[in-house]
């Protein structure tokens, strides 16, 4: 009798949470459009309570999708641009003598609040970056030796210019490990830029979210329900089984120098649980997994020098590994 | 006489030809009623074999070396038809009644005669051969998957492993009455599914392959509009009842089934 309720309260949390996602997905499409699968992957993001790195040319609305995700969910949201002389107290805040009191004031940075889009993070120096970096995995600052803790939905959504790469300072390895998934933005369809431009034309540019009649439908302990209700969305130990062959596949495939590692696993499971949530789903199917392979795994592995001469990229390898993994059904 | 030969070769050729599609002769007094015939019709078809045969626990040993069984049985096939050929033959030369020339006197002719006769039966040999050798082509793929099929050990594997195209679509849908049967009507409905993919595939309106998706399967399907929106529908349906281990009664999977089997039943349309 007491599982049948558990299981009810469980049931009727996730549909709560299912439809107030559906809500923000509405409200977010107000302003952008086109970029469908990009807004699932940042809700997922949100969801799991990680970090995403955005890659994509500039004008494809980056910044617009963090503004009206923070529209939607009554965050704050701010935007900092990396460049060589960023200093780590600009982003996290410094203490400021006040005269008037003869005491120390703390000036807060940009980090402190709900969602950040970090623009052009590898324009910064390592120690610059670092100082981001902590805020991220552990959602606190330190500030002259005082620890100061962050919104426990803080995010950070940060950008790469694929193109641009001269003057930057790549994220090693481990740093972009941290990050749950790159999202990879696109160019809008014919018919999405079609549409974007039509709107300009008629006097509501997107930048101008208040003309777009975007309301807040979530707020921060809306999202952590949600937070909370993901453990309960089910999946079976077959899909388990075949994340896990997924990620140790990248591990004995000549194409990859480096394949992911446990977080890897972990980070898949967590993000193909959320996307079910998203779909509107309690339970996770196979084609949750395989949409999330790519922005999971793909900045987890290094290509072999091999495969680069060749030309393969992330993307083609990540689809060689699934069509050699059998789905369970 | 020589021009003799190569008639009969050709005659041969023609008779052996002809007798692949001509009808078989009946036997004197044989009077087979329509409601025989479709018995018999029934007792051949491959689901009620298989069903027989999974009942008789003697030949399970035997399925085991399904291959062997396979041989066996075409070889069989190969001398009933060759035999069955020969008799047909020689009625056709009785019908002729054809007044054979004297046979020349001394050794000489006697060798004549039986260098034509070899050659005869050489000839025929080859026609015969090829002709089998085409009809086995075809045949020998059907046989090897019932063959798999039969085998007990090969059915737990399918349904342990989910491999669609393990067995055909009649198969899983014995399977899916035996789970039915035995009250498990989630793997009913997972034997049906699987029942659905392998037909499908079979009539080419999807491409199976074990590394794909099921929804990728309704994203590339070839068929009608229609039919492709229903098998969507079940396709969500077999993922809350599979994935998501939702409870399902015994009355909506006969529904269910009836679905597959009629999606089953119409024809490939393409678009």
């Amino acid at each position: 009798m007491d599982e049948k309720i558990e299981g009810n309260g469980r049931e009727r949390k996730l549909d709560e949470a299912a439809k107030a996602l559906a809500m923000v997905k509405t409200e977010i499409k107000k302003a952008v459009i086109g970029q469908d699968e990009a807004l699932d992957q940042m809700l997922v993001t949100l969801l799991c309570g990680g970090h995403a790195i955005f890659e994509g040319v500039p004008g494809t609305a980056k910044t617009l999708m963090v503004r009206a995700l923070g529209a939607t969910l009554s965050l704050d949201s701010k935007r900092i641009q990396f460049t060589p002389d960023l200093m780590p107290s600009d982003i996290t805040g410094t203490n400021v003598f006040n005269l008037a009191t003869s005491s120390f004031d703390l000036m807060k940075g940009p980090v402190f609040t709900g969602l950040l889009l970090a623009d052009e993070i590898n324009r910064a120096p390592a120690k610059t970056q670092s100082a981001l970096l902590e805020g991220m995995s552990e959602r606190q600052v330190t500030i002259d030796g005082t620890r100061h803790t962050l919104s426990p939905l803080f995010t950070v959504f940060a950008t790469q210019n694929p193109i641009e790469f001269e003057g930057t300072y790549p994220l090693p390895e481990a740093q972009m490990d941290r990050f749950l998934m790159k999202v990879k933005i696109d160019y809008p369809s014919q018919e999405a830029e079609r549409a974007i431009m039509e709107r300009v034309n008629q006097g509501r540019p997107s930048d101008r979210l208040e003309s777009l009649g975007i309301i807040p439908v979530m707020n921060e302990e809306d999202m952590g329900g949600a937070q909370a209700a993901l453990p309960g969305v089910r999946i079976e130990p077959g899909i388990v089984t075949y994340i896990l062959e997924v990620v140790r596949a990248t591990r004995n495939n000549e194409s990859i120098l480096v394949g992911a590692g446990p977080r890897g696993s972990i980070y898949l499971m967590q993000a193909s649980k959320a996307r079910a949530l998203v779909m509107g789903r309690d339970f996770v199917t196979p084609d949750d997994v395989v949409a999330m392979v790519p922005p999971v795994l793909g900045h987890r592995i290094t290509l072999s020098t091999d495969a680069e001469i060749r030309g393969s990229s992330t993307e083609e390898v990540m689809g060689y590994i699934l069509d050699k993994v059998e789905v369970p059904r | 006489m020589k021009i003799i030969w190569p008639a009969m070769v050709l005659w041969l050729l023609f008779t052996a030809a002809m007798a692949q599609g001509a009808p078989q002769p009946q036997e004197e007094g044989e009077s087979i009623t329509q409601q025989q015939k479709r018995l018999s019709k029934i007792l051949k078809r491959p689901v009620y074999q298989r069903w027989k045969l999974r009942q008789n626990p003697e030949l399970e040993a035997e399925r085991k070396s399904y291959l062997a069984h396979t041989a066996r049985s075409i070889l069989e096939d190969i001398w009933k038809g060759f035999v069955k050929f020969w008799k047909w033959i020689w009625r056709q030369v009785k019908k002729l009644n054809i007044n054979l020339p004297d046979l020349p006197q001394g050794p000489e002719g006697i060798s004549d005669y039986l260098r034509m006769g070899a050659w005869g039966a050489f000839a025929a040999l080859l026609v015969v051969g090829g002709l089998y050798l085409y009809g086995l082509r075809k045949r020998l793929g059907k046989r090897i998957r019932l063959a798999k099929v039969l085998s007990r050990e090969k059915v737990r594997q399918a349904l342990e492993g989910g491999e669609a195209l393990a067995m055909d679509s009649g198969g899983w849908m014995e399977e899916a009455e035996r789970m039915g049967a035995e009250g498990d009507f989630r793997a009913m409905y997972r034997a049906i599914y699987l029942g659905l993919l392998s037909g499908l595939h079979e009539k080419e309106i999807i491409n199976y392959r074990k590394n794909r998706t099921n929804w990728t399967y309704v994203n590339h399907y070839k068929g009608a509009p229609e039919d492709r929106a229903e098998f969507g529908d079940l396709t969500g349906m077999f993922d809350q009842v599979w994935y998501g281990q939702k409870t399902v009664g015994g009355g909506s999977l006969e529904d269910v089934k009836a679905r597959a089997g009629s999606l089953l039943s119409r024809g490939k349309v393409s678009i």
